[in-house]
């Protein structure tokens, strides 16, 4: 490195600490923090919002702002996904999985400390990979082709096998129902239409919020609401966020590797970030020792994550900066905005600009130490959400999940899809079917399928001539014997003989996934090959799945890897709470009042009758909370530009919806 | 309607147009509050476009109005126009950006597109020019001149990746077609990927808009991995294609078509070449207002067009986004829509044979 660099560097610094550059990253952060906490907005909702006051801003202003904001989306997620065991972005999916067990055990603020704390080191450790990236990047991107970008995927996939829950045979079958889901919508080779049946909502396919929501989120909150009065069910002494920082240090390696992990995945071309939270899981529960604890609340399963996927963003960045190739949805809006402020990406930038490059690594590392020092300050005050009595906070989570699925295409279809997802989720819960594999499938399916049919039309069998491909797929197979070798554990539920006992509903439930792998092949059939090969191929894999474990479910007396019905273990535990179908009707009686009276005015009705009839709060109480969370609404409604699914009375005349 | 706002807006909505038919007359007709709709997501060219515009229009529309811009992305860019012809009332307030894709997906037959594109009123159109490109490395080396270039690509057919044959791909598709040139194409490939594999050296032959020029190709030209092939070129006052402004070194696709097969574009490709032309660089991005709108209300937002147009002229953030190029206006505006969304049957009948037979793609 010569010492022009360090010159650069120095004069970026002292800019950014001068004048208003610090306000406006302070600004761009504040806005990053509110929309990371809110689910179903993230980083590109973001960003649109501060697109127009970024016009006629000065460079260095404009650029701290937006990093600020880009930086810490994926820091203040972490609030919902621990708390409440919704992500708040699709970025904490995999942080939900130890994260709220861990809140239920009343560590809440333990684990957000260590999340921010883990966050923190991995938004510098991306930080400093991209400012290490100025000189190297180029070469190792371009040699990143098709045939790489597939073993990358690959590799990605192995992690799946860390995920499967404890029959690795329903854990693979899950995968591939998500692979499949994924082939809704348009065929990208072919651009013909699979498995839509004339819905044109399913053209664009399922949104991947809609996907996490439906299966981690919704039968988490009717999960606790059937059998919990509040989230956390202890208050244990010496659990606080001291405890929390502390766990960061003893993990300090698991956070170096997660988050060299999380900025490699997030520059590299053909994974894209959404899936970087589920590899860093997967890597670290593979990785560690006594695995016992993984899905039960292991602080490590909240650390790895959560270092990853703050360090993606440095990561992602050098694609976007340096070859003027944003690798996801945030960063082409960054390089959208980039432009309209006069920062023109790509190889000139590193030559002319040196200056703009090193503005942007420091407000990155600045952004989020103070996104990180924000959330930590208010992790012990928000955690006391998790001692709140849980049928006060259920009906504004419901509120919460219907508006955050309808910002994702603002479309019905987005409610009803909820529903479907939600009550998949809840079945796969209760069966022991492991909804991380199912989303892994649905993330990588899309990548998966490109890079296939790219890389054989582009190198047929030449591309096992290719040295960094090759070694991709030899890391991939090493990484498949030891995922072979470290069978997963166990499930979150104890299974006992009663799950063996009640089998039916298991066997009916492994057959309705079936009719899916059936209705796709059906559906493959009118389609060019380019279009049917890839969900055929899946389709045939998992059905072969499906076969099997249903002669099992039939043929095995004990299997008690195989066999889980949770229903069936809380009844013979002696649980008298109402059925599950009652909760879901609360939950689905949402959208149906929304689709009389509209999503607007539905809310303060449902808000005020759950809360006097459920929580048994006095009317005016009732009333004036849904009152006040319907004024909120209206509020971002005006601020963000949104809309609310309209129902019958708005088709029927000009009435606010 | 989204929000209680709007039924008082809906009020003084009705009060106003009560004081208006007493009037008869826009000429105080001023705006408060305007929605810009913009099918695509925010971030790509056309809500560059559209907020550069939109900012500029805000100053010099009546009654210096916010305008709001709302991104509906789907289905290239036909849910968010459908939305609009169904939701957009012709009273000025709400307006939409319309770009190439909205374009094929209309005289295609998408069978989802459910507006009347022709219907629309364009006040705005901000043409922009397409270069196309090929590696350098390939077929034995190409050497810049595009007739021995061309013939070389004859024989070793590049690798080129585009989103489907249907849609903005499709003139860079036709003027392969067209000089005898069948590319081995992937499909699902988007322009930021396309890219990429080009500089890894996987695909060989590209395209950009102009955007890309300074910033994206003429770095790739300089280095030497890419030589330049032509450009769409740009139509000028009297119908002529003539050199892109922002390139003019570069031959046209006219100027290499005439060089290859020896004589002049003419007949049924001619014309389906000036149709790609105007949909892809004449109307690329255009302000449309909804059908049915009084010729007052398209005479005020032409005129502030006008005045917004000559205010960014000085502005060094517009030109990087609206090039040097020349924008219709006004009547003009609406004859580039006219000649980007109306085909004979000749033509018609020339797309579906070269989908069908090239491509195998239904039109």
């Amino acid at each position: 490195m010569d010492a022009s660099i360090f010159e650069f560097a120095g004069q970026a610094i002292f800019q950014l600490l001068t004048g208003n550059h610090v306000l406006y990253l302070i600004l761009g952060v504040t806005l990053g923090l509110t929309v990371g906490l809110l689910p179903g907005l993230g980083g590109i909702s973001g960003m649109a919002l501060l697109l127009p006051f970024v016009y006629g801003l000065d460079q260095g202003s404009a650029l701290a702002m937006l990093v600020g904001l880009t930086a810490v989306t994926t820091t203040s997620d972490t609030f919902p996904a621990v708390l409440l065991g919704v992500p708040g972005s699709s970025g904490s999916q995999a942080t939900v999985v130890d994260g709220f067990p861990l809140a239920k055990q009343g560590h809440g603020a333990r684990a957000l400390a260590a999340a921010f704390g883990a966050s923190l080191c991995g938004g510098l450790i991306g930080a400093a990979l991209l400012s290490m990236s100025v000189l190297a990047a180029r070469p190792i991107l371009l040699a990143m082709g098709f045939g790489e970008q597939l073993m990358l995927v690959l590799l990605a996939l192995t992690f799946v096998g860390m995920l499967t829950g404890p029959s690795m045979l329903k854990g693979l079958a899950a995968c591939g129902i998500g692979l499949l889901i994924a082939t809704i919508g348009v065929s990208s080779a072919t651009a013909q239409l699979r498995l839509t049946f004339g819905v044109e909502y399913l053209y664009e396919g399922i949104p991947l919020v809609i996907v996490g929501l439906g299966l981690f989120a919704v039968p988490e909150i009717l999960d606790v609401l059937r059998h919990q009065k509040t989230i956390a069910q202890a208050s244990p002494m010496g659990s606080g966020w001291l405890k929390g920082l502390k766990d960061v240090v003893k993990n300090r390696w698991l956070v170096l590797r997660c988050g060299l992990l999380g900025s490699t995945v997030g520059a590299l071309p053909g994974l894209g970030g959404t899936v970087v939270d589920w590899i860093a899981y997967g890597y670290t529960k593979q990785s560690t020792k006594n695995k016992e604890l993984f899905g039960k609340g292991d602080i490590r399963g909240v650390i790895g994550p959560e270092s990853a996927n703050n360090a993606k963003e440095g990561g992602a960045l050098i694609p976007t900066m340096f070859l003027g190739i944003p690798g996801s949805g945030t960063m082409a809006l960054l390089l959208g905005a980039f432009v309209m402020i006069g920062v023109t990406p790509g190889r000139a930038l590193v030559t002319n600009q040196l200056d703009i490059v090193y503005l942007v690594i420091w407000s990155l590392a600045l952004a989020n130490i103070v996104g990180a020092f924000f959330c930590i300050g208010l992790a012990k005050p928000i955690a006391k959400i998790t001692t709140v009595r849980y049928t006060l906070i259920a009906p504004f989570m419901f509120v919460l999940i219907f508006f955050a699925a309808f910002q994702t295409s603002r479309h019905w279809g987005d409610l009803i899809a909820l529903l479907v997802l939600g009550g998949l989720g809840v079945f796969m819960k209760r069966y022991g079917w492991s909804r991380a594999a199912l989303l892994i499938g649905f993330v990588l399916s899309p990548s998966l399928e490109d890079a296939v049919y790219r890389t054989v039309q582009i190198y047929g069998f030449d591309v096992l001539l290719r040295p960094v491909a090759m070694s991709l797929l030899g890391v991939a197979a090493i990484c498949l014997f030891f995922v072979l070798r470290a069978r997963d554990s166990g499930g979150e539920q104890e299974v006992t003989q009663a799950s063996a006992q009640k089998r039916l509903p298991q066997i009916l439930f492994t057959l309705l996934l079936g009719g899916f792998v059936v209705l796709s092949l059906l559906d493959a059939q009118n389609l060019r090959f380019l279009a049917y090969v890839f969900p055929i191929s899946v389709a045939v894999f998992t059905g072969g799945l499906i076969v099997l474990l249903s002669v099992l479910y039939i043929s095995r007396r004990e299997a008690p890897r195989l066999f889980c019905d949770t229903e069936a273990e809380y009844r013979a535990a002696g649980s008298t709470a109402r059925p599950m179908l009652f909760f879901f009707g609360l939950f689905a009686s949402l959208p149906a009042i929304s689709a009389v009276i509209g999503f607007f005015l539905a809310v303060p009705v449902f808000l005020a009758l759950f809360l006097r009839i459920m929580a048994q709060l006095s009317w005016l109480k009732a009333m004036l909370a849904a009152a006040l969370a319907t004024a909120l609404l209206w509020f971002l409604g005006d601020m963000l530009v949104l809309r609310y699914p309209q129902g019958w009375l708005q088709t029927m005349m000009n009435f606010p919806g | 309607m989204s929000t209680p706002v709007n039924v008082l807006k809906f009020l003084a909505t009705g009060v106003a147009a009560g004081t208006l038919a007493i009037s008869s007359a826009f000429a105080d007709k001023t705006f408060d509050r305007v929605e810009l709709i913009i099918p695509y997501g925010p971030g790509g060219g056309s809500s560059l476009h559209g907020r550069v515009v939109a900012d500029a229009l805000e100053k010099t529309l009546p009654g210096n109005p916010t305008i709001v811009v709302r991104n509906v992305p789907g289905a290239g860019s036909v849910r968010g126009i459908n939305e609009f012809n169904q939701t957009a009332t012709p009273d000025g307030n709400t307006i939409a950006s319309i770009a190439s894709g909205t374009f094929f997906s209309y005289v295609v037959d998408n069978p989802t597109v459910r507006y009347p594109l022709t219907e629309f009123n364009a006040f705005l159109s901000s043409p922009f020019g397409v270069i196309m490109y090929a590696r350098k490395d390939q077929a034995g080396g190409l050497t810049g001149n595009a007739e021995e270039d061309v013939k070389k690509l004859q024989e070793n057919p590049p690798n080129y990746g585009g989103q489907d044959a249907t849609s903005s791909d499709m003139p860079a598709l036709l003027a392969m077609h067209m000089l005898g040139i069948q590319p081995r194409v992937l499909f699902g490939v988007s322009n930021n990927e396309a890219r990429g594999a080009f500089e890894r050296g996987e695909l060989t032959m590209n395209y950009d808009n102009m955007a890309s020029w300074e910033s994206g190709v003429v770095p790739l030209i300089e280095d030497g991995t890419a030589v330049p092939m032509f450009t769409f070129g740009y139509v000028n006052e009297d119908n002529e294609v003539v050199r892109d402004p922002m390139a003019p070194d570069i031959p046209t696709f006219n100027e290499v078509y005439e060089e290859v097969h020896g004589e002049p574009l003419s007949g049924v490709e001619k014309d389906i070449w000036m149709a790609m032309l105007a949909i892809r660089v004449m109307g690329s991005k255009m302000f449309v207002l909804p059908k049915d709108t009084p010729q007052e209300i398209i005479d005020i937002y032409s005129e502030a067009a006008k005045q917004a147009m000559a205010n960014l002229e000085d502005d060094p953030a517009a030109i990087d986004i609206l090039g040097p190029y020349p924008q219709a206006i006004g009547k003009d505006a609406q004859r580039t829509m006219l000649d980007a969304a109306s085909f004979t049957e000749e033509q018609s009948e020339y797309l579906r044979n070269w989908a069908q037979e090239v491509y195998d793609v239904q039109l």
